[in-house]
């Protein structure tokens, strides 16, 4: 291990700040901070807070119109004049691109809804291809531990029905189906 | 192609929003701050939901009038007429719980 303390000219071992580079580096660094954190309480006891502040909220709100897209652009200028208001600028700042990120998401999982709800809305497409896929599975369950355990997938096959139908209650989706006659 | 509006779910901050622009004066209308300051709900979960209820039609947000002195513009928001209405319908029905989904089921069965 390497010590931190001077050489000791009877043991012979050398400590870290004999070296001369090192000893520069640990100075340069300590008068940096110094510097960067005088800099920084200047600023604030002088009432230029709002300065570093400034820097934050835009590269904040810059970050959240990237993320918010084109579409969306008219949204920095309302953000900006919430932001006027708010007490907590930065925090708000961060408020806003939490806002931006889920409303980006949420144009990620729309893409994702349109084709369910496409399915759902008809009992041949929803069951045409859930059908298969349930017959398959008991089949399987069949075939490796016989006709009990098949039967015990029935309530999943109800548990199924129920979810689809919960779905299409919890989306609005409504289902089209081909005319009864009159009278049935 | 178009995009259908948004289906609304009602969450407890979309009620907290929704209530709140129910009860507002609208000679007063809130915007994005007054509500994230008046519902206790952070910018990152009102805007999204102003958006959401915007693109439903059940708010109307607008700019606000003329050029104010030492600010920007605000984008003060309205319940519309619809909002009124379907979010009537949706406590409504929230009060009735599980029995619609139950029903629907039951009545899709016979």
């Amino acid at each position: 291990m390497v010590s931190l303390r001077s050489a000791d000219p009877a043991s012979g071992a050398s400590g870290i700040f004999d070296d001369p580079f090192v000893t520069g580096a640990a100075v340069f660094i300590g008068l940096l901070g110094s510097f960067v954190i005088g800099i920084l309480s200047g600023m604030r006891s002088r009432g230029q807070k709002t300065y570093v502040h400034h820097i934050a909220i835009s590269a904040l709100t810059g970050l959240a119109g990237l993320i918010n897209g084109r579409e969306r652009s008219w949204r920095a200028d309302e953000w900006m004049a919430d932001l006027e208001q708010s007490a907590t600028p930065i925090r708000y700042a961060a408020g806003v691109v939490g806002a931006a990120l889920r409303m980006r998401l949420s144009d990620l999982a729309q893409l994702g809804v349109r084709p369910m709800c496409w399915v759902l809305a008809s009992d041949l497409r929803t069951w045409g291809m859930l059908g298969p896929v349930m017959a398959i599975a008991i089949a399987n369950v069949h075939a490796e531990q016989g006709w009990g355990s098949a039967f015990f997938t029935l309530p999943g096959v109800v548990a199924f029905y129920a979810g689809v139908e919960w779905l299409r209650h919890r989306w609005g989706i409504e289902v089209k189906r081909g005319r009864r006659p009159e009278g049935e | 192609m178009t995009s259908p509006p948004p289906k609304i779910r009602m969450t407890t901050p979309t009620r907290l929003v929704l209530d709140l622009l129910l009860a507002t004066d609208p000679d007063d209308p809130p915007w994005g701050y007054r509500i994230t300051e008046e519902t206790g709900l952070g910018p990152g979960t009102v805007y999204p939901i102003l958006e959401r209820l915007e693109q439903a039609g059940w708010i109307t947000g607008a700019w606000e009038d003329g050029i104010p002195e030492g600010r920007p513009r605000r984008r003060f928001y309205s319940l519309s007429g619809t909002g009124r209405v379907e979010y009537a319908a949706a406590r409504a029905s929230r009060r009735k719980g599980w029995v619609p989904t139950l029903g629907h089921i039951t009545r899709r069965s016979n």
